[in-house]
């Protein structure tokens, strides 16, 4: 090793504090940048096996092909493996219970369908030849028909019609009834002869308001003729985004009608279908690994670059005995492949060590969060890890490059006599008049100390700078995705809706029964009813007076018709509604003046631009009448009833239905409703009921076994939890990941301006000597914890607002909201900066501040 | 006028078998005007003294009485007061601030203490300190010779009672060095300003009124030449 090496080691050595520093932030950095790419491959893994347990593994879909183009699917490049699947239609299942699920549907798989499916069986065994099936024992314990294995059955296989339908139904249509009697047919009926081998668990497709029982056969690709057609459901070699156009390509080229894609799986690959949301997560993403990335590199570089600066003097002294310029620049160099060589190791192992003690502990909490079976696990990608040592690597090499061309041209006399003032003028220093006038002389001293040391400073700001802008854009990312989950799911604050398909009413019985199911933890019953109201010109919505604008005609003596959906609420759900709003209830109540609250903000999609909207539905104030009138008569809109505003709100009761323009929705007390129905309406109201339930599979299951004719149940729980796994992982990457680069900053600061101040020790000593104060001490050592502070949010607030200008911009290309400022984490952000520069000034303080003058006075600042 | 009275003042460094006695009960007073010189080989406690008296660093035993104030009988505030008021402080290493203009330096106690800048006295002094042309440069803009200077005009800004010069030669070459010595010697003369230097010149200490020896930390020889 040579001597300028041999040097920088034993530098490192004996400024221990300084290097610890050093190895730490680039630990940090890289552990925190480990631990995120960790976590996010860890959590996709998770979620993939889990969508496999619920919806089978598979990536594409082709659907009804032939035996040639099954072929051609086969010996494709991107192919992995082929599942054969059919699905052959319905049989009417002879002595079912439940007139809600009166059918059996028939499933085909081959043998690698069976792998790839999620069928577990509960007895039995699998089918092994297209005379064979499985069933599943939902048709034992819900419809009460019993079949034990060896039982031969006989199946009239068809598609589902209605009465006047040219196509067949499919799985997502609801049963057809009139009148209570089941009005559709099946047709192009075959006769199936199976015998049951096997009994399985209910599938999961099954659980979701099905209306049949799943049995499944076997079917033997090379039985397949020529007009037969099978689905091929595909696992892919590699899956990225170009399978989509890949797949499709195929598609078109072999002439298949129909690809699908697994989207539950592929978005958690990154992989999205739908070009709206794609942009929109890809901003995002795009966005906070940005963040991030320029967080943690912005940090490894401040650390190195101020222990670099401090090793100027000792770099001087080499180039007074002889080192050249090339020996400076790399003795710098070789602190960075040092601690790069300590550092990285650890860096990884830790951030590794971090998550996987983050699972141990989380992982029920995280398993409840996200409504998972499957188990966490740690997945470490040996690509992602080589790829965190290069960035790690090359941030260190950049961090080290400046410095080190800076310090090849110290020279030996500018670090022997004395440091970084030597070139200070006092225009680098000049700081306006009024600092002194408003705040006295220890001020000024305070920030002229700031402006000497740009360097410092600079890392400083700069480093709370990062903190504040991380800080407001991850929460306001957060509460965008939120405020978005909110746009795309308003209203759907339940589990479960149950109405009856003919629109009959609930009766008060039902309700009880189903209410008093265990597991639901709240609901709600709501009558609506529709209604016009002719509301003036100048309180309709600003989108509707555009439109006016156009056409004079939408307008009838300068008033717009609106569409009205009346809602009332049962008495106690209105009562904890009213609550909310902050209404007085007994207002509501009273029949002769009907009273409501009223809907004035809106959420929709916007069908022509494919977005969510927030807008103000109209521009009326409480007190305000609004005249409702009956629609279903267009010729006498005679019954007039007016309705006082009680209230305005943006707030939803569980289960309202988004409207759009030209719509108002009015909550009302049911005795309100009343007065305002007449008899040729009461018909027309119809009824839901809202739950939520700590169970809501169990609970659906147990609503269907009332067998109640008629009856929608409409489990939506499951579209809903989707999203909030979304917006959990999310936040908890973000948070988590704020905490760390706060971290960082923190100890960046605390270390920049202890070391700052120790630097000036001798000049400490002196204003003490001449007579400054403790007070007025502690005051200067104020002012510049202040004047920090103000510098970063100057920079910090502006830079944030960008960031976030810039994620709603990524947003608007999918929802339509206002941009709200995050008031309180602004106002958060502002403390925390002087609460960090604070302490950060008083630990320094403590320091410094009962240091013998004289000694301050003695010490040298060579 | 007696301005400065020392009784029995010692200080002692270290505890137990570390313990040095830097100062070993000191007695003397200095009137009013005077211009005195503690010499004394290195080590010998002279700079200990000067920054008993300057009010920077407390005795072990023993009084400080600046006109008749007991200063150790204050405490750290009343202290920093006191000597920005009363005391003149001028160093070997000027210890100048940085990133203060001259001028700035030189007000420097003023504006701690929140007075007026006497225009009249500062030009004054600029002029006697030979310094109108650099009133707005930094310090490392200067020349050793220009830096103290600057830092006499900072301890004569406040008229303290006292002045106290560790040195103030000793970083500057034998030009400078009787320059600063008259300057000093005039203000001394003209001011009628009390003027106490520490140097182990003897060429210096002979410019004063009075030479007091120290040696061991005690004093040696007590002698007025004048």
């Amino acid at each position: 090793m040579n001597i300028v090496n041999k040097l920088t080691i034993r530098h490192l050595q004996q400024n221990k504090r300084r290097t610890l520093i050093t190895l730490i932030g680039v630990i940090i950095s890289v552990a925190m940048v480990t631990a995120v790419a960790t976590l996010v491959f860890s959590f996709s893994n998770l979620m993939i096996r889990q969508e496999i347990t619920e919806t089978g593994e598979w990536h594409v879909q082709y659907q009804n092909v032939n035996k040639e183009q099954l072929a051609v699917i086969r010996d494709d490049d991107r192919t992995q493996t082929v599942a054969v699947t059919r699905d052959l239609g319905y049989a009417p299942l002879e002595g079912g219970q439940n007139p809600n699920k009166p059918y059996l549907f028939i499933k085909e798989f081959d043998a690698q369908g069976f792998k790839q499916f999620p069928v577990e069986l509960s007895k039995g065994r699998l089918p092994q030849t297209d005379k064979e099936v499985v069933i599943s024992e939902t048709v034992a314990t819900n419809a009460k028909v019993k079949y034990e294995i060896g039982d031969r059955l006989t199946l009239h296989v068809g598609e589902r019609f209605d009465k006047e339908g040219k196509h067949p139904l499919d799985q997502s249509e609801l049963l057809r009834r009139l009148d209570g009697k089941l009005n559709e047919t099946l047709q192009h009926i075959k006769t199936k002869d199976y015998k049951v081998v096997g009994v399985m668990k209910q599938p999961v497709w099954e659980e979701f308001g099905a209306l049949s029982y799943t049995v499944i056969s076997y079917v033997d690709e090379n039985t397949i003729g020529g007009d037969n057609r099978v689905n091929a459901a595909l696992i892919l070699q590699k899956v990225n985004q170009s399978l989509i156009a890949h797949s499709e390509k195929v598609a078109k080229e072999n002439h298949i009608e129909s690809v699908q894609y697994n989207d539950d799986v592929l978005h958690y690959y990154g992989v999205s279908n739908s070009d709206a949301s794609y942009s929109m997560m890809f901003s995002l993403s795009a966005i906070l690994m940005g963040v991030i990335i320029i967080g943690s590199v912005s940090l490894i570089y401040n650390t190195f670059a101020i222990s670099v600066s401090e090793r100027s003097r000792h770099l001087g002294m080499l180039a007074s005995v002889g080192a050249t310029k090339r020996q400076k620049r790399n003795a710098v160099f070789f602190e960075g492949v040092i601690i790069g060589f300590i550092s990285i190791p650890i860096g990884i192992l830790s951030g590794l060590a971090g998550v996987w003690i983050t699972f141990l502990f989380m992982d029920t909490r995280i398993q409840g969060a996200l409504w998972t079976s499957e188990k966490l696990t740690l997945i470490v990608m040996p690509l992602s890890l080589l790829i965190i040592c290069v960035v790690a690597m090359l941030t260190i090499f950049i961090s080290t490059y400046f410095p080190a061309i800076k310090a090849s041209k110290i020279s030996a006399i500018d670090a022997i006599r004395q440091t970084n003032d030597v070139k200070l003028t006092s225009k680098v220093v000049k700081t306006s008049k009024l600092i002194r006038k408003f705040f006295g002389i220890e001020a000024e001293i305070g920030l002229k100390n700031l402006k000497r040391n740009k360097r410092r400073y600079h890392a400083i700001v700069f480093s709370l700078v990062i903190s504040i802008v991380l800080f407001l854009t991850v929460s306001f990312l957060t509460a965008g995705l939120k405020q978005s989950l909110e746009l795309s799911q308003e209203g759907v604050n339940y589990d479960i809706e149950v109405s009856y398909s003919n629109g009959k009413k609930i009766d008060d019985q039902l309700i009880q029964s189903i209410t008093s199911l265990d597991g639901i933890t709240e609901y709600n019953v709501v009558h609506e009813l529709y209604k016009r109201a002719w509301i003036d010109e100048v309180f309709i919505a600003k989108e509707l007076q555009e439109k006016v604008e156009e056409d004079k005609s939408l307008l009838q003596d300068g008033k717009y018709p609106y569409d009205i959906t009346v809602h009332a609420l049962n008495d106690a759900s209105l009562h904890d509604y009213a609550k909310i709003v902050g209404v007085d209830y007994n207002q509501l109540m009273e029949p002769e003046q009907a009273s409501a609250i009223v809907m004035d903000i809106i959420h929709y999609k916007d069908m022509d631009k494919e977005k969510y909207v927030q807008t103000k539905a109209v521009f009326m104030d409480v007190g305000q009448t609004i005249s409702v009138t009956n629609i279903y008569n267009e010729e006498e809109e005679t019954r007039v009833n007016k309705v006082t505003i009680a209230a305005l709100t943006d707030q939803a009761p569980m289960g309202m239905n988004p409207i759009g323009i030209g719509g108002l929705n009015l909550i009302v007390s049911e005795r309100v409703v009343n007065r305002l129905t007449d008899e040729n309406e009461i018909a027309n109201v119809q009824t839901y009921l809202h739950l939520k339930s700590a169970e809501p599979i169990k609970t659906q299951r147990e609503i269907e076994e009332l067998h109640e004719i008629n009856l929608i149940v409409n489990n939506i729980y499951q579209s809903r939890r989707n999203e909030e796994q979304q917006i959990f992982l999310m936040s908890f990457f973000s948070y988590g990941f704020i905490v760390l680069i706060s971290a960082i900053s923190i100890a960046n600061i605390f270390n920049t301006i202890s070391t700052g101040l120790s630097l000036r020790k001798r000049e400490f000593a002196m204003l003490k000597s001449i007579g400054m104060t403790p007070k007025g001490f502690a005051k200067m050592l104020n002012y510049e914890c202040f004047f920090y502070g103000i510098k970063s949010l100057l920079f910090g607030l502006p830079a944030s607002f960008f960031v976030m200008a810039l994620i709603y911009k990524a947003f608007t290309n999918k929802f339509s909201y206002g941009f709200t400022f995050p008031w309180w984490s602004i106002f958060s952000v502002i403390v925390s900066v002087f609460v960090i520069i604070g302490f950060a000034m008083i630990y320094a303080h403590g320091k410094v501040k009962n240091d013998n003058i004289i000694d301050g006075l003695k010490q040298e600042d060579i | 006028m007696e301005i400065l009275k020392i009784e029995h003042l010692s200080k002692i460094y270290g505890k137990g078998e570390f313990a040095v006695k830097a100062l070993d009960d000191i007695s003397f007073s200095v009137q009013k005007g005077d211009f005195v010189a503690i010499v004394g080989p290195s080590g010998s406690g002279k700079s200990t003294l000067l920054h008993m008296l300057g009010g920077v660093d407390r005795p072990t035993e023993g009084k400080v009485f600046v006109e008749d104030t007991d200063i150790f009988a204050l405490n750290e505030t009343q202290l920093a007061i006191f000597r920005r008021r009363q005391i003149g402080l001028i160093y070997q290493f000027f210890n100048l601030i940085p990133i203060l203009t001259v001028e700035e330096n030189m007000t420097l106690p003023l504006l701690l203490d929140q007075q007026e800048v006497d225009k009249s006295h500062l030009a004054n002094l600029v002029n006697t300190l030979d310094l109108q042309q650099r009133l707005n440069y930094l310090p490392n803009q200067l020349s050793g010779g220009q830096q103290q200077r600057v830092s006499i005009g900072r301890a004569l800004m406040g008229n303290p009672a006292i002045i106290l010069a560790d040195e103030p030669t000793g970083n500057l070459d034998s030009m400078n060095s009787s320059e600063i010595i008259d300057l000093l010697k005039m203000l001394n003369k003209t001011y009628h300003q009390t003027l106490i230097i520490i140097t182990h010149d003897e060429r210096i200490a002979l410019q004063a009124n009075r030479i007091i020896s120290i040696e061991d930390g005690r004093i040696a020889k007590d002698e007025v030449i004048r």
